[in-house]
């Protein structure tokens, strides 16, 4: 007998719309209900506020899984929450009075998975330049990417150890490895001209 | 420097709720710690969902909030339900009623029929 929690995404979706059964739907939703509460708290900061944007993103969810294929739920879903998050702001900001900012936007990573395998092998052999990429991180990103990666501490320890908040600490993780990516290839490139 | 944020990965599982609240309130054994931080820095859905989560007082609060948002969407699914059957049953009433009608004319005309 199969948990649901061995379903993916996919065949918990492909079971709903087979069956017509909503069981399947319920457990799809309940695995994705914390974590999108999670996104809206983060971009709202107001428990109650993002209790009701999780609510209006599951009906907007119940309304529309049925009508066409969803390929990937979990960034689907993610897209749908942190939208509607975000109008939320807009239109928060838009009254006079608030002084709501809007978070940072994101954007996607450019980088192919053959791009990644070529620097991860590079890495490898080329650890004096990653020491050098390193030095080239603002002091609170290497600080963070050293203690996570190198020290193996957790968030929490790095915390403690800097002073810094979980958010911070997880932006500077974050931006930093996404930065060494982006010095190192600029060395690759610059090793393959030479 | 580049701020961008790592992108979602499509096939990689979110962790269970259970997983999630454990962390909260600093339950979870060292290395499911780690796998778990490491999600964290890899997937953006689970990161933002985290560091909205830390905003809460503790996983208690998180585990009660997270038992509201289940209960709602259990109702949500089951009022679509009861909508769905509704709408099904309305058919059902009118293909029964002029069952019974064309039944009745039938036996009617039959009755006729057989009149002298």
């Amino acid at each position: 007998m199969h948990s649901h929690n061995s379903y993916t995404d996919s065949e918990l979706l492909q079971h709903f719309r087979k069956n017509a059964d909503s069981k399947w739907l319920g457990w799809l939703f309940e695995r994705y209900s914390l974590l999108v509460f999670g996104v809206c708290m983060k971009y709202l900061r107001n428990a109650t506020d993002a209790q009701d944007a999780t609510q209006h993103v599951f009906e907007k969810a119940l309304g529309e899984v049925g009508k066409y294929e969803i390929p990937y739920f979990k960034s689907w879903i993610y897209s749908v929450a942190k939208n509607h998050c975000l109008m939320q702001l807009r239109s928060r900001s838009s009254k006079p009075g608030t002084t709501d900012e809007l978070p940072d936007e994101t954007s996607a990573d450019l980088l192919t998975d053959q791009e990644l395998k070529m620097k991860e092998l590079w890495m490898e052999k080329q650890s004096v330049h990653l020491n050098e990429a390193l030095n080239e991180l603002s002091q609170e990103q290497k600080t963070c990417v050293q203690m996570f990666y190198l020290e193996k501490l957790s968030y929490h320890d790095i915390e403690t150890k800097t002073g810094f908040s979980f958010q911070q600490v997880k932006s500077h993780i974050q931006n930093g490895k996404r930065n060494l990516r982006i010095i190192l290839e600029k060395k690759i490139r610059e090793h393959v001209n030479q | 420097m580049s701020t961008n944020k790592p992108p979602i990965p499509q096939n990689k599982p979110v962790p269970d709720n259970s997983v999630v609240l454990e962390y909260l309130n600093n339950d979870l054994g060292e290395e499911e710690k780690r796998q778990l931080e490491e999600m964290l820095t890899e997937d953006e859905l689970l990161g933002d969902a985290m560091e909205g989560l830390k905003q809460l007082k503790d996983g208690k609060e998180a585990a009660i909030i997270s038992n509201q948002l289940n209960r709602m969407i259990q109702e949500k699914i089951s009022k679509r339900r009861k909508i769905k059957l509704k709408s099904i049953s309305f058919p059902l009433w009118i293909i029964l009623l002029i069952t019974t009608l064309l039944l009745l004319m039938l036996a009617g005309y039959v009755i006729i029929s057989k009149l002298p």
